[in-house]
């Protein structure tokens, strides 16, 4: 049963680390821009399946690949922001949620139409797990945590210390008071856009090394990834990599009553819950 | 050719069924809905047990019905504060709840392989032409749905879900109870669907979780938006065209070389996902501007 308990833990760790930069993207998108993009899941799906056709199809090594797709990815997000997402960007919240609709069912099935329905492996060389005091992780895992910490690190380190991030900041916090202090907000929408199609990019590599790559591998992650920014606070990325963890241990844990598939469903719970009982979140940040 | 359209007629019906729930709720009253295919999964899985169990149909439709507006009821009730969004965000999740339990409690509708052999009513009375009996039954049941929600657009009832969908506060103020309204819209809405499901698993003869996705409430979505927001019949025509894209394509591949199913498929559902981002900007571009 202990053993059970710490397999469970690294589990938890591992999953977070795909969740969390996905929730990130979720967070800014809905901290600064103020919607819930729920097409940022299909960004997941976009990353990963990017990764498998440059890896796979061209022969290029799998990091350079997962960079190029994930970097892609922001690209494609920030196209979308500019050619939709900014047309809509004083009609209301409704809008944005309805095109992030119609962006999942596209982006989804892009990935089905080229790669079909079944399930893809990225191409890993075998490792040996590494058991540490009973806790067993493989080498990948190791490298989606590290890849995880360092992004949303990095990420935090934009937000803080840079011109661009101080903008993202004041937008997020009082967006009336940003606009009279003279911040252009568009190009900081558009790098918000980016960044978020990026990390959530991320998280989907990460899952696809984790795991396989199947086309509803970013639709799955949605409760979760939505919980961990909502629990996290929006626009709060630390706060989504404590969140990713805590979901992540709520989901795990909730192994030992539920069936596994009812994973998303423990997430949702949370989500439901929090806000219902308490909408501005947990770990602080802004109703 | 003829089975074809009879066909479509069927998935019309149902289509504009759901969506005259999901526009009772949305368009009328304001209240945002993202999950209408958990009411349809609901109506459609209590039918199609109680069918096969002996009821007859339309004590089968009734109970659907009652189970999906039990169901939207609920949702209404722990909800009735949150912010639009939010909404959007817990209607999403709580259907795919529900798929999730159709998918996991296998007691319930044999999990992933679902319920088949439903049976259908009068099945042995119209045995040559059941699909156009079918589709008499379902276009009967779209009609009385579709009269029950334009006599209650123009009923007081009507225009006070509108008041609230405009500015709920005010309605408040006159002292007429919120809540009160929006779990009856909510519930009446989602017995729509209750209804539209139980007619879907009896023309189908099967169902699956599989058939229940996220998907089955956009379209719906697209449907009630193509519309001008609270008009029922620009929803009915909505469904037309949904319905149309989705099922009345089928009979392109015979003609399409290359491809697969599943492209075909797949590209059917982008056409559908650019159609509903092209609509939403069509219409709240010109919010803006003006």
């Amino acid at each position: 049963m202990s053993e059970l308990i710490r397999q469970y833990l690294v589990s938890a760790i591992v999953i977070a680390s795909a969740w969390a930069p996905t929730a990130a993207g979720i967070s800014l998108i809905y901290g600064v821009l103020r919607y819930p993009n729920f097409a940022l899941g299909e960004f997941m799906t976009l990353g990963g399946y990017l990764t498998l056709g440059l890896s796979a199809g061209f022969g290029m090594p799998l990091p350079l690949a997962a960079l190029i797709a994930v970097i892609a990815a922001g690209f494609v997000s920030l196209a979308v922001d500019q050619t939709a997402f900014r047309a809509v960007r004083r009609a209301g919240i409704l809008p944005p949620i309805l095109l992030s609709l119609g962006l999942m069912l596209i982006l989804q099935n892009v990935v089905r139409a080229f790669w079909g329905n079944g399930a893809w492996q990225l191409d890993l060389p075998l490792t040996r797990p590494y058991d540490w005091l009973g806790f067993v992780i493989t080498p990948y895992q190791l490298m989606c945590i590290a890849v995880s910490v360092l992004a949303i690190g990095a990420s935090y380190m934009v937000l803080l210390r840079t011109r661009f991030g101080k903008a993202v900041r004041a937008l997020a916090d009082n967006p009336d008071l940003a606009l009279v202090s003279g911040i252009e907000p568009e190009p900081v929408y558009a790098g918000v856009a980016f960044m978020a199609g990026l990390l959530s990019a991320l998280g989907g590599v990460l899952l696809g090394l984790q795991s396989v790559l199947t086309p509803l591998m970013g639709w799955d992650s949605l409760l979760p990834a939505f919980a961990v920014a909502i629990l996290g606070g929006l626009g709060n990325l630390m706060g989504a990599g404590v969140a990713a963890l805590i979901v992540a241990l709520a989901g795990e844990y909730s192994l030992l009553f539920v069936q596994s598939s009812y994973k998303s469903a423990v997430a949702f719970v949370v989500l439901a819950l929090i806000l219902i009982v308490r909408p501005a979140g947990i770990l602080g940040g802004r109703s | 050719m003829l089975d074809f359209l009879i066909a479509i007629v069927t998935f019309t019906a149902i289509y504009a069924v759901v969506s005259l729930g999901l526009n009772l709720q949305w368009g009328q009253a304001g209240l945002v809905n993202l999950g209408q295919v958990a009411f349809f999964a609901a109506g459609a899985y209590t039918a199609a047990i109680l069918a096969r169990a002996g009821t007859p149909f339309p004590l089968a439709v009734l109970a659907g019905m009652v189970v999906a507006a039990l169901l939207g009821a609920l949702v209404a009730l722990i909800t009735p504060r949150l912010r639009e969004d939010y909404l959007a965000i817990v209607t999403l999740g709580f259907a795919e709840l529900v798929r999730l339990i159709l998918l996991n409690e296998k007691e319930i509708g044999n999990g992933p392989s679902g319920i088949n052999a439903i049976p259908q009513p009068l099945h042995e009375l119209f045995s040559a032409n059941y699909p156009l009996f079918f589709a008499f039954l379902t276009v009967a049941a779209l009609i009385v749905v579709y009269l029950f929600n334009e006599r209650l657009r123009r009923a007081p009832l009507g225009r006070l879900l509108r008041a609230i969908r405009e500015d709920e506060s005010v309605v408040a103020s006159i002292g007429k109870s919120v809540l009160a309204f929006k779990v009856e819209t909510f519930s009446l809405g989602a017995a729509m669907a209750g209804i539209a499901g139980a007619f879907y698993a009896a023309y189908l003869t099967f169902i699956a979780p599989e058939m229940f996705t996220a998907s089955v409430s956009i379209y719906v979505l697209v449907a009630v938006l193509i519309a001008a927001r609270g008009s029922n019949i620009g929803t009915v025509l909505g469904a037309v065209f949904v319905s149309v894209l989705l099922e009345g394509t089928d009979f392109i591949k015979d003609y399409i070389p290359f491809g697969t199913g599943v492209q075909i498929a797949a590209v059917r559902i982008i056409i559908m996902g650019v159609i509903l981002m092209l609509v939403v900007l069509a219409r709240y571009r010109k919010v803006v501007e003006g």
